[in-house]
């Protein structure tokens, strides 16, 4: 008898053990835990905003609570969520309460999957547009929004411009809310413009053959001064063709996986015939030493080593970064004259439409989920961040915590970020540029810096015809994203003919299924765009 | 152990027939019991996910889950076994396996008799724990040193070249090495690791036999040759036996931290194709295919090979 007691107490913790490991891992892809994602929630105690009574649970007026999935942007997520002071601040100033769940940003899309493919609940989450990411699995599970903007979303319509909308709208239907881009165009070139003023050179080169010259003239002074001419790498780029360099191709106005007109089909960039020009410019700059030769092999923390020591004269980024790199490379190369500038993109030689890079319509977007039961609070919620108030708030913080006033001008703490831990803030930053903040946050160099990149990257840019398409089916995804890359480096590196080595390519590649690729794209465009 | 198992153990008759099977079952509850949890172990995190492999028959779409994703039948493997590149992909595949078989394993086998002939066990120690370290570097590292001594621009390796008076080689990018990097930063980083096992099978031979051996006159040589390795001889084939039926497994990590445009020549292999398209845009059901179609390959020569063993050595898995 005490036995079969026992066997059967044994059975029962078993399944019990068994029953808890399973729904432990369905709590695992959903709530929190599994990769350092920490839930937040500022609640609206007291509910200040529409003064309801706390405590009576049914009443109409009870402020909702909305859950948002986002980001941490690799930064510290608020350890004590319930308690954070900025989540408190969006929740009072908005009206809204808040459960927000920060996400690590390494596998920021694989998670949300996962808490799709779990069938967790949320009201919103944090996408990168319609087409990338996760928003583009989960098309179905996204709510339209038109008729809620237009009922509670009156600074959303204020400062979104249309064609922010347009990226994020299909068949009509507005299927998330964007934030604008800050700049147009999505890459500039910098360039040491202290080795300039060193060589005597006043004006950036315009044309392909200048920017030939000027890399040339970086390779043959010894331009940081340290008594070694060979060390300077005129070009640095990192990871093969990596984005960084997208400027390249920008001189001829192409991006690789970009669509353009050729011949009545849309084709990608690196199957236009343009896209020859800058493999032999990328070819003459390996070839006479003007590239780092090991372009292919440098990671982002080699390719970091080789700038911020001061060794590299031209290199590749987004306008955003004009300050920062700026200041990485002056405080590690040792050389007080370091004066890194954003230049214009040079124009390829035989080119005379658009230079630069693509042109990116929206940075980030929230979408709504049609489980979302309060999708009017949500939308109220990102009205709000849109506000004057919180644009300010996005982007400089709480007064006294982040930046005090002034005789009425705004003295804003860059130190207070790290330090009250608020760096996490950028990710609910839903405008593009703001002149106030940008002033505030800014100033001086800085701010003179940015502006200079910001002039560049609005003055340039071109636009791929199949920017919003939506993602194609995954065997053609892997012809436009896995392909060209090889040969390109035989060209440039092996120095392989580019005429006859890059047709030929192209020739194989659209027997192999790149013709069928070319189809869907000319088709899509076809019935959604002309 | 041997105690335990003894005393349930029905001393005469012991019928066949479910009847039978049941009251042993019976008999012995407690060892059933106690069997339970390692068995539902089994089934629940093993078994289970293993159906999952469905989906490389599916269009698997994450929103519909395995119930609901359409059924595609073999169009993934035949998606795998078109692509232009798969030739490539399996000779790289293999080759490198095989390199790895003929140069990383035997050295840690190498390593360990090495260390057990060492008198000193201060000495043996010492070394043990220095050549075991590289083993808890991740890839990453791995790569830093790897190209600190390589680079082309900043490399040990290449300084000593250019001040012997030779042109600087690009290793990292340049296809025809690549391999050779592979099986030599493997063997780098897990021979110490390795040959702890064979040191273990050592420890395991018995004394005597060496003590009967010297007074037969055998020299250290004859001893190695007729105690050492016979004695270790079933780690050996077990472990090889292992390593065939993972002959298509090299580790996306490795490979793919050092590989790059110029060496997917010599250097693109089954694992690191996957990550590629497997990243692009969550491909589950074609991963999974390969992943299959690895698996399948990798049964059946473990299974051969098995065989082949125990027809030579005596030896084998099962």
């Amino acid at each position: 008898m005490k036995w079969r007691r026992l066997a059967i107490l044994g059975v029962a913790l078993m399944l019990l053990f068994s029953a808890a490991c399973s729904s432990g891992g369905n709590k695992d892809n959903g709530a929190s835990g599994a990769n350092g994602s920490s839930s937040a929630s500022g609640d609206n105690a007291g509910g200040s905003a529409s003064g309801s009574d706390s405590g009576s649970s049914n009443e109409p007026e009870e402020i909702p609570t909305i859950k948002i999935l986002t980001s941490d942007l690799a930064k510290v997520a608020p350890e004590d969520p319930s308690n954070d002071r900025t989540i408190q601040y969006m929740a009072e100033k908005s009206g809204v309460n808040l459960d927000i769940t920060f996400i690590a940003n390494a596998n920021y899309h694989d998670q949300v999957q996962l808490k799709f493919a779990a069938n967790e609940k949320f009201d919103a989450f944090l996408g990168s547009g319609l087409n990338i990411g996760v928003a583009s699995f989960a098309r179905e599970k996204l709510l339209p929004l038109n008729d809620l903007i237009e009922q509670y979303g009156p600074n959303l319509k204020k400062y979104i411009p249309q064609e922010a909308w347009d990226a994020v709208t299909v068949d009509g239907k507005i299927l998330g809310i964007p934030q604008p881009a800050v700049v147009k165009s999505s890459r500039v070139l910098y360039v040491r413009k202290d080795w300039m003023d060193k060589l005597g050179i006043a004006e950036y080169p315009k044309t392909s053959g200048e920017f030939l010259d000027l890399l040339r003239a970086f390779r043959d002074n010894d331009m940081n001064g340290n008594g070694d001419k060979s060390d300077e790498l005129p070009f640095s780029t990192r990871q093969g063709f990596n984005w960084v360099m997208d400027p390249i191709w920008g001189m001829w106005g192409l991006s690789p996986m970009g669509g353009y007109e050729y011949n009545g089909e849309v084709v990608p960039g690196f199957a236009h015939p343009r896209f020859k020009e800058p493999l032999k410019l990328l070819q003459t700059m390996y070839q006479e030493g003007l590239m780092d030769s090991e372009f292919l092999t440098n990671s982002s923390s080699i390719w970091a080593q080789k700038f911020e020591s001061g060794r590299v004269g031209v290199l590749g980024f987004q306008p955003e970064s004009a300050w920062t790199f700026h200041k990485r490379i002056y405080d590690n190369a040792g050389d007080p004259n370091v004066n890194l500038m954003a230049m214009p993109t040079p124009r390829g030689e035989g080119w005379d439409g658009p230079v630069g890079a693509e042109i990116y319509t929206v940075a980030r977007t929230y979408h709504v989920t049609t489980d979302s039961e309060h999708p009017e609070a949500v939308v109220k919620f990102f009205d709000w961040l849109l506000s004057e108030e919180g644009q300010i708030f996005t982007e400089l913080g709480i007064e006294g915590m982040n930046y005090t006033i002034e005789n009425g001008q705004i003295k804003y703490d860059p130190e207070s970020e790290a330090r009250e831990q608020t760096e996490w803030r950028e990710v609910f930053r839903m405008h593009g540029f703001n002149e106030t903040t940008f002033a505030a946050k800014y100033p001086g160099e800085q701010g003179e810096k940015l502006r200079h990149a910001f002039n560049i990257a609005n003055s340039e840019g071109f636009s791929s015809l199949t920017a919003d398409m939506p993602p194609l089916d995954q065997e053609l995804q892997i012809l436009l994203e896995n392909s060209f890359q090889e040969t390109a480096a035989e060209i440039v590196v092996n120095n392989k003919p580019v005429d006859e080595t890059w047709d030929k390519f192209i020739e194989t590649w659209r027997k192999q299924g790149g013709d069928r690729l070319i189809e869907a794209l000319t088709k899509w465009y076809n019935e959604n765009k002309s | 152990m041997d105690r335990a198992s003894s005393i349930p153990a029905p001393p005469e008759k012991r019928r066949s027939g479910p009847a039978g099977l049941l009251k042993f079952v019976v008999r012995n509850r407690a060892l059933y019991i106690m069997l339970l949890p390692g068995l539902a172990y089994l089934v629940i995190f093993k078994y289970i996910p293993l159906s999952g492999s469905v989906i490389a028959f599916q269009n698997f779409n994450i929103f519909k889950g395995i119930w609901h994703s359409e059924w595609v039948g073999f169009k993934w493997f035949e998606q795998f076994f078109t692509y232009p590149q798969l030739r490539r992909l399996l000779v790289n595949t293999l080759l490198i396996s095989f390199y790895q078989l003929l140069f990383a394993f035997p050295a840690p086998i190498l390593l360990a008799l090495l260390l057990n002939e060492l008198r000193s066990m201060v000495f043996k120690r010492t070394v043990q724990t220095i050549v075991y370290l590289p083993h808890f570097f991740s890839w990453t590292i791995v790569f830093g040193f790897t190209y600190m001594i390589l680079s082309v621009q900043t490399g040990l390796l290449n300084n000593l070249i250019e001040s012997l008076g030779f042109e600087r080689i690009n290793f990292l990018q340049k296809a025809e090495y690549f391999r050779s990097i592979i099986v030599g930063t493997g063997i780098w980083k897990e021979t110490g690791w390795s040959a702890i096992i064979f040191l273990a099978a050592l420890a395991g031979i018995s004394p005597t036999l060496y003590e009967a051996a010297k007074i037969d006159g055998a020299n250290r040589f004859q001893q190695l040759l007729h105690i050492t390795l016979p004695g270790i001889m079933p780690t050996i084939v077990i472990l090889l036996l292992l390593r065939i039926g993972n002959i298509l497994d090299l580790g996306a990590e490795q490979i793919y931290m050092f590989l790059n445009e110029l060496t997917y020549k010599t250097g693109d292999v089954l694992d690191t194709y996957t990550y590629r398209i497997g990243i692009l845009g969550g491909q589950y059901s074609l991963t999974t295919a390969i992943g299959l179609f690895k698996s399948v390959v990798g049964f059946l020569l473990m299974v051969l090979a098995n065989r082949l063993s125990k027809k030579i050595t005596g030896e084998g898995l099962y």
